[in-house]
């Protein structure tokens, strides 16, 4: 019995959270994580309400004069930019960390120093946007920058903190998207499989996944903005063969997805409160798998319907019409599933289901004008004016927002262990409810009689101030509801009723451990059978093996931290993962980060450039492999006990799906390039423009040969590998090394013998940036073989299979360089010879 | 079942299913798009061919070889489903649940299916714009 | 007067909602532009212009009171949609209603949490007996019913696309926008005007749209949807007028601090009238009359006024800000702002950034005496 306290203490203090300062800034568990995620985007929160409350005195009545145009442009511009970036993006991440592992039946989410560094990158860009705030240089141009007005000649260092702010807020996300995908994928719980997962997990496998690619083409938008900008690149720049229509669709091809970035988690959220309140399981579970699928997919087909006015062709625009109306059957089968759950189950009206039912008022209508805004002849009226802001506010509080509070009303007693008050909590339903609709219905009506949005007054003779009186005045009811959860959050944390584990009867996971959970999560890993594991929580009929290695893993193992990883597809045990635990690394890699976008910033480039380095040698020192975590897996003994291995590869590894996951985002970056030098190039009457020559092809061939013909090489030296032989290995692997380094240094000679500046037209911009990008891919390949040359020499044989893992890593992303550098080489050199 | 008792080819099999139409909607769009966007601004729109646009044909074309696509891939989704719903194996326990894999072709069906729907409502508008864009 | 000389218009204005009454300015902008055109000799356009001021007081800028076919059309979609979109609301809110209608026998929450909270808490809820809706519901209400409804309104739609597409036109009007203003530019006549778009009624009107800065968008809702001004190309769009009246249009389009007060008269008239205003707009405009006019004239060429706005025919030829040849006509001043009156004119010029804070005007130091006379020379150019 003894040694059962030893053992549960020292498997609670390896797992602890890190107390005072500055151990606080070390934390990478995903708990204390989630929470600060959570708590920083309600602060967040916060500011862009009392932004809105500012905008909305100055609305209240024509010509008003409590603010000027420029105060409002930065606060439409701020507020815009915080509620999407800072708040409900982060908020759903930092639920998502914080729940997902619980819910799945793990220990920690995938890649833990990796949520620690979105963290800070996503506090640092916070604070980057708001810093504009001390120097008076508060971001101006729109939440949608639009070029050309976001361009050096327009607008200064203000949109220089939007861009940079934003940056690193992108990098965040993209963390937390790797991060969700990879957690889902390996570490459910043993039996859940994927016709299992909660619905939550599969919101956000997809919400992951849509990530990966919505937020790099953003990311690759805002920097080359921020090239036209700091480089005098000409990119979005019209008089030197640019394309401001570009920007718009980049800026779209992220933007409309964003929308069901934020939409799809709250759905799942609403999906596991119904069933819930419904107490029996959700109806049609596969169709809102489904639904989740198609949304998935055709929010990234819908982007144009924010250009309707741009000018495009009718026949192109019609198109998006038809993808934009026939999303809403996805929308439509999640809210009949719903619909479904509750029918007659005699649901008890508890805040949870009552925002549930909030959402389901509030978006049905929202989802109904997103269907008008979609008819092109209807939208040329209502574009850009306050029927829009209605629209998107009944789509983005109604479906976002009341899911999010009904979240932090249905999973604030498991995170505290303690309950919300009923009584505030129902004042609260209803202000927020009843404030939300007199702020924004009136909207629809101001939209029709003419008010565009964006516009700091409005004059007498729209005869709009009565629609507006109201707005406002219901503004701040909406504004007090909101409060009066935020302090019924911040009260009930010390004096709300004690919880229990499950206090509203849920059918997953979560509800099966303590409130507030152990810091380990699970103890022992449930096995799951069915869809509703808590309401079912024994399987007799799990296989030996299975029960065996959750019978030894039972609070194991005690001074390291690790989880199970299960397969992607049919969630059986395949390895163990190991957890790393406190560190200060991933704090200085973002301060690091920081430091090289405040040197953009600044157009102090070495500041930058000593960011950059830092960030580099940061990772470097990060991903370093460490002899230590060697030797204690190679000697814990777990591997004999459970029959599954501790030093997982391939597809069995966080690590290779990690690579994976980032080649998916430079994968898209690359595609983002390739998109933008076609859309330039389908536009341009001449090509190469300005007189350039076609390029010469010579260097770039002998370059992009050395560089393919290295991959097969390593895939051989791979092999090898994998039948112990080291030498053959070393050599396979030497060609990458050989390869990736004349390729490197033939694209420098190619660039430094150019005989054009990248600032004389889009075309020279393209050709530089394309050039830049497939040579930092190469390079960066080319380190990770260094590091692998490093290590082979320095082992011994028998500690070969170890480095297994991180060649095939070095494969992997070798072949994703290779296959980048080819694309950009085709579409640089052979393609002005063939189109 | 787990995934490792199928046979590589109706692994490949199974993820065309599921997201073929997908795929196929995707090609689709972008490729209905940029035909028509670069089309009718440079002026390819004015070029007829047997009393249809030059452009109208490419959309044709494209949209009936998406809907194929996408066709095929909810009859793939369909006959694996139809093969693997009823054995449960040791997995799924749980008799009103699938294995994994049937899971997903069921899936597969309903979403190449609701894509190949989709396709064809996209395609509608080539209808209106035979002759001018 | 102008009752009788233009019944449409008339008409037109009382179809307004009886609620809006004549905003307090009208009646002074009604005299201003009066006396302007009066002054050149043109009765019926003052006519017009008296329409013009009264009608703008109740013709309010809103796509549910077109003016012209195109909006029209629209406008019928636009009460469609919202009758199919409200059906679906309601149809949908009484099924969620009916859904939770019973009440559960169960106690609420707090009793169930603090029970919940005893030592059984792990057991699950009694469930609720299968749901008698299941995925045919599912796919019947949320998936086909759905499907059918968006493919009418799809079919709809690309139908009205088709119908709004730039008819054959015999005017083509130029219009850049700029910040925070819109340049007028008949290239037939060589016509220059600025933030006021004369058109003939009953014919529709091409305009050839661009942007000499960043993105603007015009928007006239009572004649037709939004087009984008961009820098990159020109965008092609039309007008139509069923009759004579004046409309308010506005940009739509985020350009810059003034997107706000960045607006547009349209001045649709009879054909004959529209053809006079041509005529007369092409000439120059009169010699300044009086001692102070002539003043008036020497302060615009001496502190550089002409630098950036042009008058027809003079050494004037700037074209950075307003193009300012028969100003005197205009119905407003600064993009719509204020009606030009000389009072208005006078606060304006002598602090530009008071009504309209971060317009691109620059400041001139002017004393009273040149402030009195450049307000006189502008206001007889017409």
């Amino acid at each position: 019995m003894a040694s059962a306290w030893d053992a549960l203490e020292r498997l609670e203090r390896t797992w602890s959270p890190a107390r005072g300062f500055p151990n606080v800034l070390a934390e990478v568990n995903n708990q204390p994580l989630g929470r600060r995620y959570m708590l920083t985007a309600l602060t967040f929160f916060l500011i862009g309400g009392v932004l809105a409350i500012l905008m909305r005195v100055q609305l209240a009545v024509s010509e008003n004069t409590f603010l000027g145009p420029q105060a409002f442009n930065e606060l439409f511009t701020m507020h815009g930019s915080t509620m999407m970036f800072l708040f409900a993006v982060p908020f759903l991440e930092g639920l998502a960390l914080y729940v997902l592992p619980m819910m799945i039946g793990a220990r920690d989410v995938a890649f833990p120093r990796l949520t620690a560094y979105g963290y800070w990158v996503y506090v640092f860009g916070g604070l980057v946007f708001y810093a504009s705030y001390l120097i008076g240089a508060v971001p101006d141009a729109g939440w949608f920058g639009y070029t050309p007005l976001s361009t050096q000649r327009f607008t200064g260092v203000s949109t220089d903190f939007w861009l940079l702010g934003l940056s690193l807020v992108e990098v965040a996300g993209l963390t937390a998207g790797v991060e969700i995908v990879v957690t889902i994928l390996k570490f459910r719980a043993p039996g859940m499989t994927l016709a299992r997962m909660p619905l939550f997990a599969w919101a956000l496998l997809i919400v992951g996944i849509m990530i990966l690619f919505a937020f790099t083409v953003l990311l690759t938008a805002t920097l080359l903005l921020e090239c036209d900008r700091a480089l005098e690149t000409r990119f979005f720049d019209a008089d030197r063969g640019g394309s401001n229509l570009l920007w718009q669709h980049l800026f779209w091809f992220f933007g409309h997805p964003e929308v069901y970035i934020m939409f799809l988690p709250a759905t799942g959220i609403i999906s596991m409160i119904v069933p819930t309140f419904a107490r029996r399981p959700a109806v049609g579970y596969s169709l809102i798998v489904v639904a989740l699928m198609v949304t998935g997919f055709v929010s990234f087909g819908l982007w144009v319907h924010h250009m309707f006015t741009a000018g495009l062709p009718s026949l192109s625009k019609s198109f998006f019409t038809a993808s934009s109306l026939m999303i809403a059957i996805a929308s439509g089968v999640q809210v009949f599933a719903w619909i479904a759950t509750l029918w007659g189950s005699g649901p008890r009206l508890a805040t949870p289901l009552l925002y549930v039912l909030g959402f389901l008022f509030l978006f049905v209508l929202g989802g109904l004008t997103g269907v008008m805004v979609a008819v092109v002849p209807f939208d040329l009226q209502v574009h850009d004016s306050y029927f829009i802001v209605a629209h998107f506010h009944y789509v983005l509080i109604g479906g976002v927002l009341f899911p999010i509070l009904g979240g932090i009303c249905y999973w604030y007693p498991k995170v505290t262990g303690r309950l919300l008050s009923r009584r505030l909590g129902l004042w609260s339903w209803g202000l927020t409810f009843l404030g939300f609709n007199a702020t924004f219905f009136p909207m629809h009506i101001m939209g029709f009689l003419g008010l565009p949005r964006r516009v700091y007054t409005y004059q007498r003779d729209l005869q709009l101030d009565g629609y507006n009186l109201v707005s406002t005045a219901g503004a701040f009811v909406l504004g007090l509801g909101s409060l009066l959860l935020l302090i019924d959050v911040v009260i009930s944390r010390r004096r709300g009723r004690l919880a229990g584990d499950s206090p509203w009867g849920g059918d997953s996971l979560e509800w099966t451990v303590t409130s507030p959970p152990p810091p380990y999560t699970h103890h022992t890993f449930p096995i799951v059978a069915s869809r509703t594991p808590a309401w079912a929580p024994s399987d007799d009929a799990a296989d030996e093996r299975t029960k065996r290695i959750v019978e030894e893993l039972a609070g194991e193992p005690r001074d390291w931290r690790a989880t199970l990883v299960t397969d992607a597809v049919d969630a059986s045990p395949q390895a163990i993962q190991y957890l790393p635990g406190s560190t200060y690394l991933p704090f200085w890699t973002a301060v690091a980060s920081m430091t090289a976008a405040i040197g953009i910033l600044s157009r102090a480039y070495i500041l930058s450039a000593f960011g950059g380095a830092a960030t580099i040698i940061a990772l470097v020192l990060w991903l370093r492999p460490k002899q230590r975590i060697v030797r204690l897996l190679r000697r814990s003994g777990l591997a004999e006990r459970t029959g599954l291995t501790v030093f997982p590869t391939g597809t069995l590894s966080t690590a290779w799906w990690g690579t994976l996951g980032l080649t998916t985002i430079a994968g898209s970056s690359v595609g983002a390039l390739l998109y933008s030098y076609f859309y330039i190039r389908l536009f341009s009457e001449q090509w190469p423009q300005g007189g350039i020559g076609l390029p010469d092809w010579r260097l770039a061939t002998l370059a992009i040969g050395l560089l393919t013909t290295s991959v097969p090489a390593v895939g051989w030296g791979l092999r090898q590998l994998r039948r112990g032989r080291r030498w053959p290995t070393k050599a396979g692997f030497s060609a990458g090394l050989v390869g990736g380094g004349a390729y490197v240094v033939l694209q420098l000679v190619e660039l430094s013998r150019l005989g054009f500046s990248p600032s004389e037209s889009a075309y020279a911009s393209l050709f530089y940036v394309l050039n830049v990008a497939a040579l930092l891919l190469a390079a960066t390949g080319w380190a990770l073989h260094l590091a692998v040359q490093i290590r082979l020499w320095r082992i011994a044989d028998e500690a070969l299979p170890e480095a297994t893992l991180q060649l095939e890593i070095a494969a992997l992303y070798w072949t994703f360089a290779a296959a980048a550098g080819l694309a950009l080489y085709a579409t640089l050199y052979l393609s002005p010879r063939i189109l | 079942m787990t995934a490792h008792d199928r046979t590589g080819i109706e692994q490949r099999r199974l993820w065309f299913g599921l997201l073929g139409g997908g795929i196929a909607w995707t090609g689709q769009l972008i490729a209905a798009s940029f035909i028509s966007e670069w089309g009718c601004f440079s002026g390819l729109g004015d070029r007829h061919v047997g009393g249809l646009m030059m452009i109208t044909w490419l959309l044709i074309g494209v949209s009936l070889a998406m809907a194929a696509l996408a066709a095929v891939a909810t009859v793939v989704a369909a006959r694996l489903h139809a093969r693997w719903r009823t054995d449960g194996g040791p997995g799924s326990v749980d008799s009103p649940y699938d294995s994994s894999e049937a899971f997903l072709a069921k899936a597969g069906v309903i979403a190449s299916g609701l894509f190949l729907f989709i396709i064809v409502a996209q395609s509608i508008p080539i209808v209106f714009f035979l002759r001018g864009c | 007067m102008w009752h009788r000389r233009f019944p449409a218009g008339s008409e037109r204005s009382e179809r307004g909602s009886p609620a809006q009454s004549a905003t307090p300015t009208s009646g002074r902008r009604h005299g201003i532009a009066a006396r302007g055109l009066r002054a050149r000799g043109f009765s019926g356009l003052a006519g017009l212009a008296i329409l013009a001021a009264g009608c703008h007081a109740d013709n309010r800028q809103s796509m549910l009171h077109p003016g012209g076919s195109a909006a029209a059309e629209i406008a019928w979609l636009t009460w469609f949609l919202i009758a199919v979109c409200g059906g679906v609301f309601v149809a949908v809110m009484a099924l969620t209603a009916a859904a939770v209608w019973r009440r559960s026998e169960t106690a609420d929450a707090g009793e169930s949490a603090e029970s919940a909270a005893d030592s059984e808490s792990r057991k699950p809820p009694p469930a609720s007996p299968v749901s008698p809706l299941g995925a045919g519901f599912i796919i019947v209400a949320g998936a086909v019913i759905p499907a059918l409804i968006l493919t009418v309104i799809l079919v709809l739609s690309v139908k009205a696309q088709v119908a709004l597409a730039p008819p054959e036109s015999d005017i083509t009007i130029r219009v850049v926008g700029h910040q925070f203003w819109w340049e007028v530019e008949y290239p037939e006549t060589g016509i220059v005007t600025a933030n006021e778009l004369i058109i003939p009624a009953g014919e529709p009107v091409r305009l050839e749209l661009s942007a000499a800065d960043v993105i603007h968008s015009l928007w006239a809702p009572n004649l037709n949807g939004k087009t984008d001004l961009l820098p990159d190309k020109v965008n092609i769009a039309w007008l139509e007028s069923d009759s004579p009246g004046v409309y308010r249009a506005q940009c739509a389009e985020y350009c810059g601090v003034q997107h706000a007060l960045m607006a547009l008269r349209i001045v649709a008239l009879p054909r004959d009238e529209y053809d006079a205003w041509s005529e007369t707009s092409q000439a120059s405009d009169p010699e300044p009359a009086t001692e102070p006019q002539r003043r008036g004239r020497d302060v615009y060429f001496r502190t550089g006024c002409h630098n950036c706005h042009a008058i027809a025919h003079t050494a004037a030829t700037g074209r950075r800000g307003p193009d300012l040849t028969h100003f005197g006509s205009r119905l407003t001043i600064a993009a719509g702002v204020v009606p030009n009156t000389p009072e208005n004119l006078r606060e304006w010029i002598a602090n530009p950034q008071g009504m309209k804070p971060g317009n691109l005007m620059p400041h001139t130091e002017l004393t009273r005496d040149e402030l009195d006379a450049l307000v006189d020379y502008l206001m007889s150019l017409d």
